[in-house]
């Protein structure tokens, strides 16, 4: 943590196999996406993250041609596909709801991007077969949609896309209707296919552990932005705005100043850090609840009373409340003296804080 | 037309009401009728009712399979009913209805002889209904297109190919029958049924469309889709009316029926019914009917009691002189035979 | 006694509960299978029995006989309207499917905000009389009819024609203008019910738009097809309204001589027998439209 630049990422390196120059996607007058520039790695598992409505799906719509932009273009493997339909496009999706044809069995509906293709028959047999066969699901080839369970729905979804051998495979929300454990050994299981196949991936999602699990990168997207773009430890470990902070992993966030010697102070004057090396102005000063340390309120002048807490097995959040302002620190279960009601001192590493501008 | 009728039915009306005091009472009984719709207008019957003290309550059916069907489920709603020629020896037979006393029925003297003395309304010596209206079935064509003739064959004439109607009925048969010269139009053999047949198989061509309810005829004539077709006298009257420009013929013989009152067995109103029946049958219930409705009634002498105009409009002079050649629907014995040739010239 | 009371007692809301279960299904079931028994099963039933018995001078005999259906076997005439009842049906219900399907398609996906103004328009007619409806067929179609004016007014022909009424074209027309609704509607509703993201999955895997309509529309709309199929066949080949009010000379339906044998011809049993027959061909008719529909289901 630590960089206070805000990076317009839009970093040009490494061979582009999706491209976004200069993006805009308006719905009337609601902006969907806005001035979105972006390169999808040959062979990488990018992520698109953020909350409902970010224009996260709008992005993978745009690839997948179900949308087109208002403005700017976008680029598969280096050709503009502004006027390519989704049918004509060298990608394939795995839908949120899966979008099984329930008419079709398992294996026609694996078959069915090879058939409308037209390729000969036995081709078709042999790739589905071995299609069927890498997601477990030979003895349920002759089975319908309707008679599967929600993971191996999943698996038939993947498989049918795969099955093409596609540029790029999009995942929108993959794991989404899935159960908590199922969930985890998908996100291994794909994180394999990754790399085993070695697919391009583009995959939707608003769960953080999912896209910190599986992903190369991630790209964190508010309001039809996108934020930052980066590796999952650094968009963890640096992320470049208050936003980021707190959707991933969540954060604590103090009113502060930095002054003409570089020290950076709460605003009730608490010295937290020196040798900014910034002029002097206005911060929010972010901590993680993990990097809080609760001591003696002997210790030092940053004081906090506790309002409550919380077991979570390997340790404690303990919700702390100071003026206005209300805190979280997670600390080692075996921690000892704190009540509600008490007061604990709170400390931190400077190098563990990060400094976003005001406003 | 509309006043006069007024003037007269109140008229005849006010005579009864006068008259009522001299005659036996029927206090509040009701008499209960299953008739056509027309046959039981207050211009003739609220006298009757006024005279008797008693009131009719009257059921219309839409044809005459209706009458059959409610007499077989049960005559017992109904103290007189109202049949035609061609089903009343089957009405007798099947025993829904009991024979008459024309003794309480003076007025059956009156009758055209020829038509009081048709066969099927009587059995074993005993008469079973008064014939109150006859009918003709006549061959109506609209008057510019065919101003001349008078020859049923103009329905089989190839200069009016496609602009020809027949009616969806076993009448038909009998027309034609009767048409080609035979003589036992209801009752033919296997051979006059098969020429019959072979006649409407060749007629086919020229054939618009075969028709079943009167109003489908008057619209095929209004909207000039047909020039000639057998109808009814009805249908002819009303399209006059309407001002389409159709005149009709009678066949030769001419063809008709008889719509006959029947007293319905075990009728608990015998005497009031016989009563009923001779009201209506006098000359000025006939005459009067005759007026309103364009009915032609069997009795001659209402001849005094109706328009002049009225008389001629229904061609009573050529029917009064034709009589006695004159064919009635009869009874059909193979009557489920004739339907099947019927259909067999629409599926030939 | 006490002894009695004190083992019946706990079973006893027990039985309540069980009884009131037994209420319950008795008065929602109990309806249905009244309806069952007195509208459908008793009349079945009725005309079967009817359809072996022999008539004579209004009375009908209740003695075992196949005379009947002898009749019905031997005389060329009643194959002639069995077959043109088929015909008839077979040719409305193709063209009903086929232009009910495409009204349906275009009010489902490409009639946009006229949507619920179409689909209103599409509703009235049902509103109206069947016999209306064949009427005015008949002055559109008539020698003095809008249609025949039109041709007259632009100069295609120079005195009305007369093939357009009165003819297998003029019933069949009639029948299809009064059943495309029955099949549009229930087609409409199973293509709403197809989830949009199946369209989309079909795009996806490189189906063009008339693939998708093909492999995933059509057969997803099959039950809607196949229910508005079912309703045209069976009403259209039962109809006598329209082959009375537009045949003309040639379209004798079997429907019209059933009614012509309960009517005129006081011939139950030979109109049961008729009727027999009739509900043995369409129930063959429902009974392979259903199987068509499960194997694609």
């Amino acid at each position: 943590m630590g960089s206070t630049a805000l990076l317009k990422s839009s970093v040009r390196e490494g061979d582009a196999i999706v491209s976004f120059d200069r993006v805009e996607k308006r719905f009337g007058e609601f902006v969907a996406i806005e001035d979105l520039s972006l390169d999808v790695r040959r062979g990488e598992f990018l992520t698109l993250l953020g909350p409902s409505g970010c224009g996260k799906t709008t992005t993978l719509r745009l690839i997948n041609g179900f949308e087109l932009p208002t403005r700017g273009t976008v680029a598969i493997d280096g050709q503009a596909v502004s006027d390519l339909p989704p049918f004509k496009r060298c990608v394939n999706t795995v839908f949120q709801s899966y979008a099984l044809f329930p008419h079709l069995t398992v294996e026609e509906n694996v078959a069915y991007g090879l058939v409308i293709k037209r390729l000969p028959r036995r081709d078709v047999e042999s790739r589905v077969r071995d299609m069927l066969e890498r997601v477990r699901l030979s003895d349920k080839a002759k089975r319908r949609p309707r008679d599967l369970s929600g993971g191996q729905m999943q698996r038939v979804a993947l498989a049918r896309a795969l099955v093409n051998e596609p540029a790029v495979l999009l995942l929108d929300e993959p794991l989404g209707a899935l159960d908590a454990k199922l969930r985890r050994s998908m996100q291994f299981e794909l994180r394999r296919m990754h790399q085993d196949l070695k697919l391009t991936i583009v995959c939707v999602t608003h769960d953080q552990e999912e896209a910190l699990t599986m992903s190369d990168r991630i790209a964190i997207m508010n309001s039809g932005e996108l934020i930052q773009l980066g590796t999952p430890r650094e968009v963890f470990e640096r992320p470049t705005c208050r936003f980021v902070a707190d959707f991933i992993g969540g954060c604590n966030f103090l009113a502060g100043s930095v002054d003409g010697a570089g020290v950076v102070k709460l605003t009730d004057g608490i010295a937290i850090k020196d040798g900014d090396s910034g002029p002097p102005r206005k911060v929010t000063i972010a901590v993680r609840p993990q990097n809080i340390s609760l001591v003696s309120p002997e210790a030092t002048p940053f004081t906090a009373i506790v309002r409550d807490v919380a077991y979570l097995g390997t340790m404690q959040r303990v919700a702390l409340e100071r003026g206005e302002v209300s805190l979280h620190a997670d600390c080692p279960e075996n921690y000892a003296d704190i009540r509600p009601g008490g007061l604990v001192g709170l400390k931190f590493d400077p190098e563990h804080i990060a400094l976003f501008e005001e406003g | 037309m509309q006043r006069r009728t007024f003037i007269q039915a109140t008229a005849t009306f006010t005579f009864g009401a006068v008259a009522a005091g001299s005659l036996p009472a029927f206090g509040g009984e009701e008499l209960r009728l299953l008739t056509w719709e027309g046959y039981a207008e207050n211009a003739w019957v609220k006298n009757f009712e006024a005279e008797h003290g008693v009131r009719l309550s009257k059921t219309y059916v839409g044809s005459n399979d209706e009458y059959m069907a409610k007499l077989a489920a049960g005559g017992g709603d109904y103290d007189l009913v109202v049949i035609v020629s061609s089903l009343a020896r089957r009405a007798i037979d099947a025993g829904f209805v009991e024979p008459l006393d024309l003794s309480q029925i003076p007025n059956f003297e009156n009758i055209f002889p020829r038509v009081k003395n048709v066969p099927f309304i009587a059995k074993d010596g005993q008469i079973y209904a008064a014939p109150t209206f006859l009918f003709v079935s006549p061959v109506t064509v609209n008057a510019k297109a065919l101003p001349e003739g008078n020859d049923f064959g103009v329905l089989f004439d190839r200069k009016n190919a496609g602009r020809i109607a027949m009616w969806d009925d076993v009448s038909t048969l009998g027309d034609v029958a009767n048409w080609m010269g035979i003589d036992d139009i209801w009752n033919m053999t296997d051979d006059q049924l098969a020429a019959v047949r072979a006649k409407l198989v060749e007629q086919k061509p020229l054939v618009r469309t075969y028709w079943s309810q009167q109003g489908e005829a008057m619209d095929l004539f209004a909207n000039n889709e047909v020039i000639a077709a057998n109808s009814s006298s009805y249908i002819t009257k009303i399209l006059k009316e309407r001002g389409v420009p159709v005149r009709e013929f009678l066949g030769k013989p001419p063809l008709g029926g008889i719509d006959s009152h029947f007293v319905v067995k075990g009728s608990p109103n015998r005497e009031l019914a016989h009563r009923f029946i001779n009201h209506i049958l006098s000359a000025e219930s006939q005459g009067s009917i005759a007026d309103v409705t364009g009915y032609m009634p069997t009795n001659p002498a209402s001849k005094a009691h109706m328009r002049p105009e009225t008389w001629t409009e229904l061609g009573l002079d050529d029917i009064s002189r034709e009589i006695d050649s004159m064919k009635f629907w009869d009874d059909i014995p193979r009557r489920a035979r004739y339907i099947e040739v019927l259909n067999e010239v629409k599926a030939a | 006694m006490a002894v009695q009371e004190g083992l019946t007692a706990p079973s006893s809301p027990e039985r309540t509960r069980l009884w009131s279960q037994t209420g319950i299904l008795v008065l929602f079931l109990g309806p249905a299978a009244a309806y069952a028994l007195i509208f459908l099963i008793l009349p079945y039933a009725s005309v079967f029995r009817f359809s072996v018995w022999a008539v004579e001078n209004y009375g009908i005999h209740q003695e075992l006989t196949a005379a009947n259906y002898l009749r019905i076997a031997e005389n060329p005439l009643y194959r002639a309207a069995i077959r043109n009842s088929l015909l008839v049906a077979g040719i409305v219900t193709t063209a009903s499917v086929v232009i009910g399907y495409a009204l349906a398609v275009y009010i489902a996906f490409f009639s946009g905000r006229g949507q619920s103004a179409l689909f209103f328009l599409l509703v009235i007619p049902l509103w109206t009389s069947f016999l209306l409806r064949a009427f005015i067929w008949r002055m559109i179609l008539g020698r003095q009819g809008i249609l025949n004016s039109a041709l007259l007014w632009v100069g295609v022909v120079d005195k009305p024609i007369d093939v357009l009424l009165f003819n297998m074209f003029s019933v069949c027309l009639t029948l299809t203008y009064v059943f495309i609704p029955f099949v549009a509607l229930p087609v409409y509703a199973a293509l709403e019910k197809i989830p949009k993201d199946l369209i989309e999955a079909s795009m996806d895997l490189g189906g063009s738009a008339w693939v998708t309509f093909r492999r995933i529309i059509i057969p997803l709309s099959l039950p809607g097809v196949v229910t508005g199929a079912i309703f045209t066949f069976c009403l259209s080949f039962g109809d006598f309204v329209t082959p009375t009010l537009l045949g003309g000379p040639d379209v004798l339906m079997v429907s019209s001589v059933i009614i012509n044998q309960f009517g005129a011809s006081f011939d139950w049993p030979m109109g049961s027998a008729l009727a027999v027959i009739v509900i043995v061909i369409v129930a063959t008719g429902v009974a392979l439209a259903t199987q068509l529909e499960r194997r694609n289901g």
